[in-house]
């Protein structure tokens, strides 16, 4: 009697029925399992690339500081080279006009006194205006021995 | 790293010549030449401490 209950109870379509279910929540288990898995694994990897965006970011920023420095130093350089070339420049003028001076001083002395002093002896003293515009390019330059010049 | 704008010769030695006017002359252009290394070399630790204190600061 109960055997018979049982048995109309799990009739041939409800068994395949049950199966089909059962199968189908084994196949919905795995699938949540597989994509749970798979979502860590995108969690992880978006984590990593925050994290690298992060470091180019400011890589990049140090990398733009870095240039605006090396463009003020070389502006400065660029200006304090053109300062040095100027006084040099200057004082190689000087010194042109100081020939100038000679020369025209020269013109006066006869033939046979400019043989005579045709070299300048080795202990022979700088003319003075020469001496004072040395120093003057030493002191451009920042030599310590400007004093000794 | 250095700049290229900071890694050049800014100039070369000049010879004494033959007489006192091109002896001063040449005084004068390596006493500038002499300064303008100094300053070059100046302004490159410049940009070392700079880059430097730049790399340290954001470690």
């Amino acid at each position: 009697m109960l055997t018979d209950v049982v048995k109309k109870m799990f009739s041939k379509p409800l068994i395949l029925a049950l199966l089909f279910f059962i199968s189908l929540s084994g196949l919905f288990g795995y699938a949540s399992y597989h994509f749970y898995a798979e979502k860590q694994l995108v969690e992880e990897r978006l984590d990593v690339s925050e994290a690298n965006a992060k470091l180019l970011s400011s890589a990049l920023l140090k990398a733009e500081k870095a240039r605006k420095i090396a463009d003020t130093i070389t502006s400065e350089y660029v200006f304090d080279s053109k300062d040095i070339i100027a006084s040099k420049e200057d004082v190689l003028n000087k010194i042109d006009e100081l020939a100038v001076v000679v020369e025209a001083k020269q013109d006066a002395i006869t033939k046979e006194e400019k043989n005579a002093i045709k070299y300048v002896p080795l202990d022979g003293s700088l003319p003075v205006s020469l001496r004072g515009l040395l120093a003057e390019a030493c002191l451009h330059a920042k030599g310590i021995a400007c004093n000794d010049s | 790293m250095t700049p290229d704008s900071l890694l050049i010769a800014p100039c070369v030695a000049y010879g004494a010549g033959t007489t006192v006017s091109s002896l001063a002359k040449g005084y004068v252009k390596n006493t500038s030449c002499i300064a303008q290394w100094q300053l070059l070399l100046d302004k490159q630790i410049k940009h070392k401490r700079s880059m430097e204190k730049l790399y340290d600061n954001s470690k």
